[in-house]
């Protein structure tokens, strides 16, 4: 057997192990320690979910004996500060949009003194985004709980064994569907499709978030930014779309639940994705035209 | 950086394993309501209990945190690293990173305890999250003002000048409150306690709300400021240090 072959099935290997560590706790947790409207049993159960994947990525690597080479640790800030500035203010923009393309879609006029009315008002809207804020720092471990296995251990994984574009949309599949059982009970796109529907949903937008973050964590070579990212996105996410939504006068998330998350979580990112990956393409042309 | 990381790593196991052993046992308050069945009173005493436990894991990292500097006060080492490709950035820096993480851990641990304590005892412990995070805060609070002294003057003296600045705050506080204006309290001990718990009442209050969000929020970049300061004194700080 060459060495290539060695290597490749020792990847697949560690890939193997590093699913089944991450999935199986959070499958437990979620189908047994949950209720049937998706609320947590237990406070360590939902404190502790994000962290799986981090787990993971450290006991895979502790049990393959394969140290902590590329383990995307590092901060890299030199150079790559722009990175860092995108990661907390994409994230916004694309909490802002979500909100603005759900109100385009609900239709029926925009009134924002509905959008304040629904927040409890100016100073209940400044405390809920400054508590946004503050969550996005406090809750930094979790996002880096889950990208410091998506983005630093599986993709890298992935590239190993497959192009990069093919690699970013098979761990994004992975990644929804870990969060499948969540989502079954009704999490992020309600009950009123089947669960199939709303799993399929959430692979789709896990795979485009997979591309915005594989490209800023090989950008900076660090996973850092990938967490600020998605702290910052799932601590925004929710309170700045729903508050923007609400000023649209046919809005009603209870109605709409679905094709609401299918607006912010899917299309937004996607066009959001589109837009880099035209930016890049584009950077490339001009590079190679210099040269 | 990272070698400097690991290197400090290395060098703290030593005071990292006390730390540990006097962390874990004042963690186990938590647990403390799995003793018996609560009534209004004993359960003040868990919520008091459970207070008390995190309040001395923030002291006892603290105290950790403020040993980190000690082992690299050598002028030798200091005028080497200083002349690494990292430079006194990286190993203040450095510094910076472990002082973080030491209080994130904390904040980690201590959610994870009252998390279990709540999942045991059912409605008998109290979630004390809200309260872990407001110390981070406070604790990243003083590790700002604390490190820069520390830099500039060696740990010791850093520690003695920041205290003396500290209890010079404290008699301005004492001599306010003995010959200030309290009209603001209500004048009697019993309104100063009613403001207080009127205050604390964040919830109700969304001003109050807004300003400690703020408050919170604005630790991280002072904390930053505190690195570029300490940055820029470390050399300065080098020519104090004994050995």
């Amino acid at each position: 057997m060459t060495n290539k072959e060695t290597d490749k099935k020792m990847t697949i290997k560690r890939i193997l192990i590093y699913l089944i560590l991450a999935f199986v706790p959070v499958y437990i947790i979620c189908i047994l320690g949950t209720d049937k409207d998706c609320n947590f049993k237990t406070v360590f159960g939902s404190l502790s979910i994000m962290w799986y994947p981090a787990i993971a990525n450290i006991l895979t690597r502790v049990i393959t004996r394969e140290g902590f080479e590329e383990s995307y640790l590092r901060i890299n800030m030199k150079g790559n500060r722009k990175y860092y500035l995108l990661s907390f203010a994409m994230p916004l923009l694309l909490s802002v949009g979500a909100g603005i393309a759900e109100a385009v879609r609900a239709g029926g006029g925009y009134d924002f003194s509905r959008s304040l009315e629904f927040a409890g008002g100016g100073k209940m809207l400044a405390a809920s985004l400054l508590m946004c804020a503050v969550v996005s720092i406090t809750g930094f471990d979790r996002g880096f709980g889950e990208e410091f296995g998506w983005r630093a251990y599986l993709t890298p994984k992935m590239e190993k064994l497959m192009p990069t574009p093919a690699a970013i949309t098979v761990s994004g599949i992975i990644w929804g569907l870990w969060h499948a059982p969540l989502i079954a009970k009704g999490y992020n796109f309600g009950t009123k499709v089947h669960p199939a529907v709303g799993i399929t949903a959430m692979c789709i937008s896990c795979v485009v978030l997979s591309f915005i973050l594989t490209w800023l964590t090989n950008k900076t070579g660090s996973v850092y930014p990938a967490a600020i990212f998605h702290i910052v996105y799932d601590a925004f996410l929710s309170v700045v779309a729903l508050v923007i939504a609400t000023g649209s006068k046919n809005f009603d998330y209870e109605r709409s639940a679905f094709s609401s998350a299918m607006v912010m979580m899917v299309f937004l990112p996607l066009a959001a994705a589109i837009i880099i990956a035209v930016i890049l393409m584009r950077q490339q042309k001009m590079k190679q035209q210099k040269a | 950086m990272y070698g400097l990381l690991y290197k400090d790593t290395i060098i703290m196991r030593k005071s990292l394993l006390p730390t540990l052993v006097g962390i874990l046992p004042v963690q186990f308050m938590h647990f403390v309501g799995v003793l018996g069945e609560p009534d209004v009173e004993i359960s003040n005493i868990y919520k008091m209990m459970s207070l008390f436990s995190i309040i001395c894991t923030f002291y006892i990292i603290g105290m950790f945190q403020q040993g980190v500097f000690e082992p690299d006060e050598r002028k030798k080492w200091a005028y080497y690293v200083t002349a690494t490709e990292g430079g006194a950035k990286a190993q203040v820096g450095e510094k910076y990173i472990l002082v973080y993480l030491a209080s994130m851990s904390t904040v980690i641990l201590c959610n994870c305890m009252n998390s279990i304590a709540i999942d045991v005892t059912g409605d008998k412990a109290v979630p004390m999250m809200g309260i872990t995070f407001a110390l981070f805060f406070v604790q990243m609070f003083l590790r700002a003002i604390d490190i820069p002294f520390m830099i500039a003057f060696g740990s010791k003296k850093g520690n003695l000048l920041h205290g003396a600045i500290l209890v010079a705050g404290l008699f301005l506080l004492a001599a306010y409150l003995l010959f200030g204006d309290l009209s603001f309290f209500g004048n009697s001990m019993d309104g100063f306690w009613d403001r207080v718990f009127e205050l604390m009442e964040v919830g109700n209050n969304v001003k109050v709300m807004i300003v400690l969000l703020s408050a919170a929020l604005a630790v991280m970049p002072l904390y930053y400021l505190s690195y570029r300061l300490s940055c820029k004194l470390y050399l300065k700080g080098v020519d104090g240090y004994d050995k």
